[in-house]
């Protein structure tokens, strides 16, 4: 809201410099965000909380300074109605009836009629503070509407009397399929929770919204209804939001008016209009009851303390708050004080509520900064959640990945280009974007995004990875919430002056296996799968226990091409949740074995067939407990080797963890080995 | 002459000799002088046949020892003078071997600092969900349906049915607050945790708005703990994050969901509060949200507001790293060029 200093000078004396001022102010909760323009021009923007919709006005923001600065409020003296003088000279026509249908939306209606009226432009000095206040100058009576507004935060409207038909106003909600063209010259389609302002036949006003163009105050109107009354705030805000409108009736309204405002208001704005559109008043009508405000709040000075952690002495509390408006009665009796708020503090309900303002009044920087003395609770197991994602990246991070953090929220087209369907994914009802429209169902899309990205800035040989949730669930089912990690590799996964090392699928797994060694889980199966996002003999699941925790693979060279991406990417991603749920006991360890080792090499040609898995248990199960090692150390497929084999060389240890193994032992398990390879798997022996 | 008498006055001389050798140039000389193929030493090799049976075996053996004595004297003399082993040596400017380096994203580097201040204080760490009800993000939290206090929580909705009607909509949680209620419900107090995660609103991406970004959310209840108690730690918090000599500002606000509600200030590191353009010239830079916990809050999760108290705080990760670490705009960190996040 933007406040004049000038304007506020006419309902307190100031002193203190803007800046000043501005500094007091956002101290006092009413944080002022800019000021434009120097000295006496100066106008101060401030950002009004939803809860203190009496700061919503000159005179509330004047109120205020006049409470923290110690001055008086010095509130214009509103000029008696004249009603009963005028009324009489007043010709029967120019009064209206006014009926509240629904009195739970609008409990309280003041209108004024005003005859003679000349429309004409508002002074200059009006005007000046219309513009002050980003509102533009209209005519004189709507500019009186709008600047009692500013001034008293009491939101008005003026209807020309001379359209509203059968000179009556009913207040009650749409009926089906009315609809109003407003000031703006929209026209609404209305809906039956809507409260309306209606003469005989029509809506002509959105109540607390906007007025309607076929009643509006133009250059030949001679008689007006002055409306003042006090709509319900839901009500509003409801239709407001519903219609799409916001304006700065509906935003006070919205909030909470003062119920005693309505009819000051109201007095105010009459003035105006004698004095400044030589108009003549010839009815007030009074339709309801204003709100009741009065409520009493009892406030123990022993709470004050236990709240804020410094006691205030009863006469500084009293005195506090008899400063922002309240009253304040003591019962002997209790001992607690009495308070009661004024009708502008719609606020003002509970004692927190007093004990806020006795802090804020105070300043808070008055009050002391301690070190809380706590009561130890039992430990809790830490969060599996948090303490899996954790432990991801700082392995990851250990690993050599670098983390990054991608959007949650894809659009169809990236979905589709990752040859993941749109219809299965969980999706915004109000996206900000389409390329924002769904919960991700992977981590993929995002990080290609980011390959994709850093490609193109001639950044290389990525190694990534991302920790993050997941979501699962077409529209209609249910929606699961997985926490994953994802891993991504592209070009080199180093290069120097002596070596390149390529990322590959082995490069990959063997990065998975060491994120997962330490978590204690469930042994890990890789089984080869078809997956959507891969080409086909290029990647695979992995299980765990009974379930598939995650799979890993090259991305299909087409699908990259959808990207832009011309250097092959392999990717993983990985549940973490699953692990978590895993239970975490400790087992037993054994100490090292110190009995000398008898090595054997051995070397022979397989079927590229028969899966490495395979090989090895029938080798693990082969070689018996006496085999300590067994490695790997060479797998050839080539020119020297018949085509559809491979050549492959491991190297064994043999050990007796109690005594030291003789050659002739060591011997006789290898021959074992050899025999079984020959007779289980037709290996050849080299 | 008795070779044997030769060959140990030759290696007499030739030790003497090598021993003042002023430079390296000079040794190999005297290795062509005492060892070459025209030197006395060939002669004598050459010469062995001839000798008599007796003689031909020791003077061999000596005419061995002497080559390896004059060449270990070469040796040993050549390192005195500083001469390079016959091995060259490595260029240990050379760059070392590549050792891929991971590194945390900048968001998660800045949670831990953040987490780093509040555990040691005991304080656990728990995360909720994202996907959340529209009861754990608005009423419970004492911000009831068409309540202008909605507004500052703009929220997207999920398109799908909630398994729990009676918990309302599904949605992407505006703020980590609902977690502060998801533990209450589930544990008595005293009660001190600390929520990072990632929270999303229907902002419009410019350089300082995102529609996903990371809060942590702090929450401390017992019978006792007071507003002081909450300037008290958030005053050591923000010490902590931005260094000792921090000044802090707390000012009044409101939060439906505490009472009383602050925001807090930092003083701004560029102008120590005088008002410059780092921080519009506010001389302080808005930090965090905080209050004591709204007595409507407690009775939602059955606590008794006559016995139970105390503060909670959130706090915007991404606007404290982008103060901690002078980044201008919010997008770098969703981004991820690397160039940028291999800064951190």
């Amino acid at each position: 809201m933007r406040v004049p200093l000038e304007w506020l000078k006419e309902f307190v004396a100031i002193t203190l410099k803007p800046a000043a001022l501005a500094e007091r102010l956002t101290l006092a909760g009413l944080e002022v965000t800019a000021i434009e323009g120097a000295g006496e021009a100066a106008i101060f923007e401030i950002e009004i909380t939803p809860n203190r919709p009496d700061w919503l006005s000159i005179i509330g923001v004047a109120r205020e300074v006049a409470a923290i600065t110690r001055q008086r409020l010095k509130v214009p003296a509103v000029v008696p109605p004249h009603v009963r003088t005028r009324a009489a000279e007043a010709s029967r026509a120019a009064t209206v009836s006014i009926t509240l249908d629904d009195k739970a939306g609008c409990p309280y209606y003041l209108g004024r009629v005003f005859t003679g009226v000349r429309v004409s432009p508002s002074p200059a000095w009006m005007q000046h503070r219309l513009a002050a206040c980003d509102l533009r100058p209209i005519n004189n009576v709507v500019d009186i509407t709008n600047y009692v507004l500013l001034e008293t935060g009491q939101p008005l409207h003026a209807f020309d009397l001379a359209t509203l038909q059968g000179a009556m106003i009913r207040v009650r909600r749409a009926a089906a399929k009315e609809q109003v063209t407003t000031l703006e010259g929209h026209t609404h389609a209305l809906s039956a929770d809507m409260l309306v302002i209606a003469d005989r036949q029509r809506p002509v006003a959105i109540a607390g919204v906007i007025g309607g163009h076929a009643s509006a105050v133009t250059d030949g109107t001679q008689a007006v209804l002055l409306e003042s009354a006090f709509f319900e705030p839901r009500t509003v805000r409801r239709t407001a939001r519903a219609l799409g409108i916001t304006t700065d009736s509906s935003y006070r309204f919205e909030r909470g008016i003062d119920p005693e405002g309505v009819a000051r208001a109201s007095q105010r704005a009459g003035t105006l209009l004698i004095e400044l559109a030589f108009a003549q008043e010839s009815a007030l009508v009074e339709a309801g009851q204003r709100p009741s405000t009065r409520l009493v709040i009892s406030l123990s000075a022993a709470r004050v303390q236990r709240r804020l952690g410094v006691a205030v002495g009863e006469p500084t509390l009293r005195t506090s708050l008899v400063r922002l408006g309240c009253r304040v009665a003591s019962r002997a009796a209790t001992g607690l004080l009495q308070v009661t708020p004024p009708s502008f503090r719609r606020d003002l309900l509970h004692e927190v509520d007093l004990i806020e303002e006795i802090a804020r009044v105070r300043g808070y920087d008055q009050l002391p900064a301690t070190l809380p003395s706590v009561t130890l609770a039992a430990p809790q197991a830490p969060e599996a959640g948090h303490t899996q994602a954790q432990a991801a990246r700082r392995g990851c991070c250990a690993l050599g990945l670098s983390e990054i953090q991608t959007w949650s929220l894809l659009g169809a087209e990236a979905l589709r280009r990752c040859r993941i369907d749109p219809q299965r994914c969980a999706r915004l009802q109000n996206p900000l974007s389409q390329d924002h429209a769904y919960l991700r169902p992977s981590l993929l899309p995002g990080a290609l995004t980011v390959v994709r990205r850093n490609l193109a800035q001639g950044v290389t040989g990525l190694k990534l990875f991302e920790v993050g949730r997941v979501f699962q669930g077409a529209p209609g089912d249910a929606l699961r919430e997985i926490l994953v990690v994802g891993l991504v590799l592209c070009g080199e996964w180093s290069r120097d002056w002596q070596a390149r090392l390529p990322a590959d699928f082995f490069r990959l797994k063997g990065l998975v296996e060491a994120l997962s060694r330490g978590s204690r889980s469930a042994p890990r199966r890789w089984q080869p799968a078809s997956l959507a996002w891969s080409a086909s003999g290029e990647s695979a699941t992995l299980i765990a226990g009974p379930q598939a925790v995650g799979e890993a693979g090259q991305v299909a060279p087409d699908l990259l091409t959808a990207w832009e991406i011309e250097t092959p990417v392999w990717f993983a991603q990985i549940t973490l949740d699953a692990e978590a749920a895993m239970p975490q006991t400790a087992s037993a360890v054994l100490p090292p074995i110190t009995m000398p080792p008898v090595k054997r090499d051995l070397s022979f040609l397989l079927d590229t067939h028969i899966p490495f898995a395979r090989l090895e248990s029938v080798i693990r199960e082969a070689a018996g407990p006496l085999a300590t090692r067994i490695e790997l150390i060479d797998r050839y497929t080539g020119k020297q080797v018949p085509p559809g084999q491979a050549s492959l060389t491991f190297t064994l240890e043999y050990r007796d963890p109690a005594r030291t193994l003789t050659g002739g032992e060591a011997d006789a398990a290898h021959q074992h080995l050899r025999e079984t390879l020959v007779r289980e798997l037709g290996a050849t022996l080299r | 002459m008795n070779p044997l008498e030769e060959l140990a006055q030759l290696l007499a001389q030739a030790v003497a000799l090598i021993g003042e050798a002023a430079s390296p140039e000079r040794l190999e000389p005297l290795r062509v002088k005492f060892l070459g193929r025209k030197s006395r030493l060939s002669e004598i090799m050459s010469g062995l046949p001839a000798l008599p049976v007796e003689l031909r075996a020791v003077t061999g053996k000596q005419a061995n020892q002497f080559k390896a004595s004059v060449e270990a004297a070469l040796a040993q003399r050549r390192q005195v003078l500083g001469v390079a082993p016959a091995k060259p040596a490595l260029d240990v400017t050379l760059p070392g071997t590549a050792v891929p380096q991971g590194r945390l994203h900048p968001i998660t580097r800045t949670i831990e600092a953040i987490l780093g201040v509040f555990q040691p204080m005991g304080f656990e760490v728990i995360e909720g969900p994202e996907a959340e009800f529209a009861y754990y993000n608005f009423d419970a939290l004492n911000i009831p349906p068409d309540h202008p206090s909605r507004e500052s929580f703009d929220t997207f909705f999920i398109d799908t049915p909630s398994p729990q009607p009676a918990k309302g909509p599904l949605l992407l949680r505006s703020h980590t607050s609902p977690v502060q209620v998801r533990v209450m419900e589930q544990r008595p107090p005293p009660l001190r945790i600390v929520v990072p995660g990632k929270v999303y609103r229907p902002d419009a991406l410019d350089p300082s708005h995102s529609f996903m970004f990371h809060q942590v959310e702090g929450l401390m209840v017992d019978d006792r703990t007071t507003f002081a108690d909450l300037k008290g730690v958030l005053e050591q918090c923000l010490k902590a994050l931005f260094g000792a000599h921090t000044r802090t500002r707390f000012r009044p606000h409101f939060f439906p969901f505490t009472e009383p509600s602050a925001e807090v200030d930092i003083a701004c590191a560029a102008c120590q509060g005088a008002g410059c353009p780092t921080c519009g010239r506010k001389g302080w830079l808005e930090i965090m949200g905080c209050g004591m916990v709204h007595p409507h809050v407690l009775k939602a999760v059955r606590y008794n507001p006559a016995k139970v108290q105390g503060f909670a705080f959130g706090m915007g990760v991404e606007r404290i790293a982008m103060l901690q670490y002078g980044v201008k705009d919010i997008r770098l960190f969703f981004e991820n060029d690397l160039r940028f996040l291999s800064q951190f």
